[in-house]
């Protein structure tokens, strides 16, 4: 392989790397490149970016969620238009569910970034003394989607009180206790938990005219899919 | 105000980038291209990580303190003073340790209830 060859194959991963956040590009990036030339030459090209492209769609995602949803930045801006959401809902009116929703977003929001600021630690450790692999960004959205679960349909039995309603809110409580067993069954199983969180939190998705659950339901399914697929091989063995 | 580390058993199960990580870190230390041929030398193949899972994996252990950046420089023939090297932690080495306790037993249960094909009961 000539040294034009690997120039022009690092400059191309180079710019691959502009898909990692700024903050992880900023202190990995040089090594990462630097880690692909060596591969390169020890391997060859078509071995190397096999591995890249897996590599690539593994770990992007996962850096991108990591860098954003867990930021204090982020976690303060949520909290902070939950909050002004929250009182514009008073002022105008608005029913039960949606306040009690953002009612949680906000105390749980509020709470993440004193837990943050007080630790100086990344949000894994979000909960004092739980372990760092069993409390991850998207856990803890999947804890808060399971309270807006029970919490929404109690202020819709609240506002409408029917028998359907008190059927919606059984089936709700059972989606949130779904979420809480797969979420505690992580600590034995995380594959097996991961799945019972995924399946319940899939319903999310189906109020996507709201937004926001949906929102939350889809990046809680791609974290867990993500953990899931780092729990395994990143690529198949060479035949 | 620090706070007292993690017993090494609230870190398992490790996953499979971390483990073999903390493997590849317990001897000596070893730069990132170092620990990614080990850690798919350690696996016969199976397990292979690209620069970008790896250098994720780094940077949560750094955050946990399962490594730590060493200024030794141990591989003179592909040293380059750009590339950091990492070595394993007391509690980096604790909690690997913990995970092969973990595996042993996991692997003795599941020979002693099942009949593996070639293997057979324990």
């Amino acid at each position: 392989m000539t040294d034009r060859s690997i120039t022009r194959q690092r400059r191309v991963y180079r710019s691959l790397l502009m898909f990692y956040p700024g903050s992880f590009r900023r202190d990995y990036g040089e090594l990462m490149s630097q880690a692909f030339c060596d591969r390169l030459l020890e391997r060859g090209a078509p071995r190397t970016w096999v591995l890249v492209g897996a590599d690539l769609w593994h770990s992007v995602p996962q850096q991108i969620m990591e860098a954003s949803l867990m930021s204090q930045k982020w976690l303060g801006s949520i909290t902070m238009l939950a909050a002004v959401a929250l009182v514009t809902l008073f002022a105008i009116g608005t029913g039960p569910p949606l306040v009690l929703a953002l009612s949680t977003v906000t105390v749980v929001g509020i709470f993440g970034f004193m837990a943050t600021r007080r630790n100086d630690r990344p949000t894994e450790y979000l909960f004092s003394g739980a372990t760092p692999k069993m409390w991850t960004w998207w856990t803890v959205l999947a804890a808060l989607l399971g309270a807006v679960y029970v919490i929404a349909a109690t202020g819709q039995l609240i506002d409408d009180p029917k028998a359907t309603n008190v059927g919606a809110l059984g089936i709700m409580i059972g989606f949130a206790a779904l979420i809480v067993l797969g979420l505690r069954l992580r600590a034995r199983s995380r594959i097996g938990g991961n799945w019972m969180v995924i399946f319940a939190t899939a319903p999310a998705l189906m109020f996507f005219w709201i937004v926001l659950p949906a929102v939350v339901g889809l990046a809680i399914i791609v974290g867990a899919i993500t953990e899931i697929s780092r729990a395994t091989p990143q690529t198949p063995a060479a035949a | 105000m620090a706070r007292d580390p993690l017993p090494p058993s609230e870190f398992l199960p490790l996953p499979t980038a971390t483990f073999h990580i903390l493997l590849a870190l317990r001897d000596e230390e070893k730069h990132g291209y170092a620990i990614m041929r080990d850690v798919e030398a350690l696996s016969d193949g199976a397990v292979k990580i690209g620069p970008g899972t790896m250098y994720g994996s780094i940077k949560r252990m750094l955050a946990e303190g399962l490594i730590e950046e060493s200024d030794e420089r141990p591989d003179p023939e592909m040293d380059d003073e750009r590339r950091r090297y990492y070595r394993c932690t007391g509690l980096g080495e604790a909690v690997c340790h913990a995970e092969v306790e973990r595996l042993t037993k996991l692997l003795k249960n599941a020979f002693g209830r099942t009949a593996i094909p070639g293997f057979g009961r324990a």
